[in-house]
């Protein structure tokens, strides 16, 4: 009986945490990213919400979009024939083109490399 | 300079009408030139100073999964193993992704020219199906000043027209534009000592029950990637250094 349960305990406690280890795994690459001021609001298997403090603004990274996210980084796959695919980082409009939120202050959410990393909006 | 054999007219009239590739639907263009030295030929436990070169051109099209090329190979000796051979084979290739770790690809070839001596290693076409299960992490593992760090690791099977089957695995690292890769290979079957036998002696280097191991460095400088691999055999086969130079270019979807 005590087996059974043990059993039962580590089988749920795997299907627990194995979408979080995933929704790490995911993020990693944003989280590494981050200016050291930038405090991470929110964060699932579906979306990473960061936020400074001083501009009391908020960013919204998704794992798939664009259609139907309201958020401002997503991320989708790439390959190349003889390559392996890779996960990639794309912009949305609302983040390319915020009405108050000019491109200069992108660097105060994440590092120099991130934003060499993400890609432009893509055409619909 | 003498007429242009068909074998390369035909590698010549693909890339002069290859303005049009993308009109017709194609996603992608590659063409990899590998230029090989082999300096030693391993033969059991002899090791003979046999120096040959060998050269090829492959251009391929890809479109979604599927890729067809043609390759002229030209492989050209110094030793008492014959007169030089030219050869084109025919290529395709399929590519599917199992899950979001894993891939399968499979890769054949088809030599179409005659007249080719498989029992001399100058041999210039190869017949055969490779297919190979790769594993990769997408979100990288690992940094190195900052950048992802991306390994990946690979097992196969290679079948040649005589049934010759060999296996295949490997494992590497992607970084910023390098890729450093460890391969090796053994067969299970074919012919034994190619110098020496009286059955299959037609087909002796195309058929050798090799097995070895090499060594692959390459760096991508936009759309072209540089690489070097050198080749150690364990059993049979030749120390070989290839040089190689790939252009790729994508026209949409690929």
């Amino acid at each position: 009986m005590e087996q059974r349960l043990i059993g039962v305990l580590l089988f749920v406690g795997y299907g627990l945490l194995v979408p979080h280890v995933q929704a790490q795994t995911y993020w990693r690459t944003v989280v590494k990213y981050l200016q050291p001021e930038v405090t991470v609001v929110e964060r699932s298997e579906e979306r990473l919400v960061i936020e400074h403090p001083v501009l009391q603004d908020t960013l919204v990274v998704a794992l798939t979009g664009p259609d139907a996210c309201q958020c401002d980084i997503y991320s989708t796959s790439e390959q190349r024939r003889g390559g392996n695919p890779y996960r990639v980082w794309v912009a949305t409009e609302r983040f390319w083109e915020h009405p108050t939120r000019a491109q200069n202050q992108w660097g105060r959410f994440f590092r120099s490399r991130f934003l060499q990393i993400i890609r432009p909006p893509r055409p619909s | 300079m003498g007429v242009l054999k068909p074998s390369y007219s035909l590698l010549v009239l693909l890339v002069l009408n290859l303005c049009d590739v993308q009109a017709q639907g194609v996603d992608d263009l590659t063409i990899h030139y590998e230029g090989m030295v082999v300096t030693d030929i391993q033969e059991r436990k002899e090791v003979v100073r046999t120096p040959f070169y060998r050269h090829s051109l492959m251009v391929q099209l890809g479109r979604g999964a599927w890729s067809a090329g043609l390759i002229g190979a030209l492989t050209r000796g110094t030793s008492s193993y014959g007169p030089d051979e030219e050869g084109l084979m025919v290529t395709a290739g399929y590519g599917r992704l199992l899950s979001d770790k894993l891939r399968v690809e499979t890769f054949g070839r088809v030599g179409v020219t005659k007249g080719h001596r498989f029992g001399s290693p100058l041999y210039a076409t190869d017949t055969d199906l490779r297919v190979n299960l790769v594993g990769f992490l997408p979100d990288g593992w690992g940094w190195l000043q900052d950048r992802p760090l991306y390994p990946s690791a690979y097992a196969g099977v290679i079948v040649n027209r005589y049934g010759r089957v060999q296996f295949v695995g490997g494992s590497g690292i992607w970084w910023n534009q390098w890729n450093v890769y460890l391969t090796g290979f053994t067969a299970v079957n074919g012919v034994d000592n190619p110098l020496k036998t009286n059955r299959n002696a037609d087909i002796a280097f195309a058929n050798l029950k090799n097995a070895g191991f090499s060594i692959s460095a390459s760096r991508g400088i936009g759309p072209l990637t540089v690489g070097l691999r050198h080749n150690i055999p364990i059993r049979h086969g030749g120390y070989d250094t290839t040089l190689t130079l790939t252009y790729q270019r994508f026209f949409g979807g690929g």
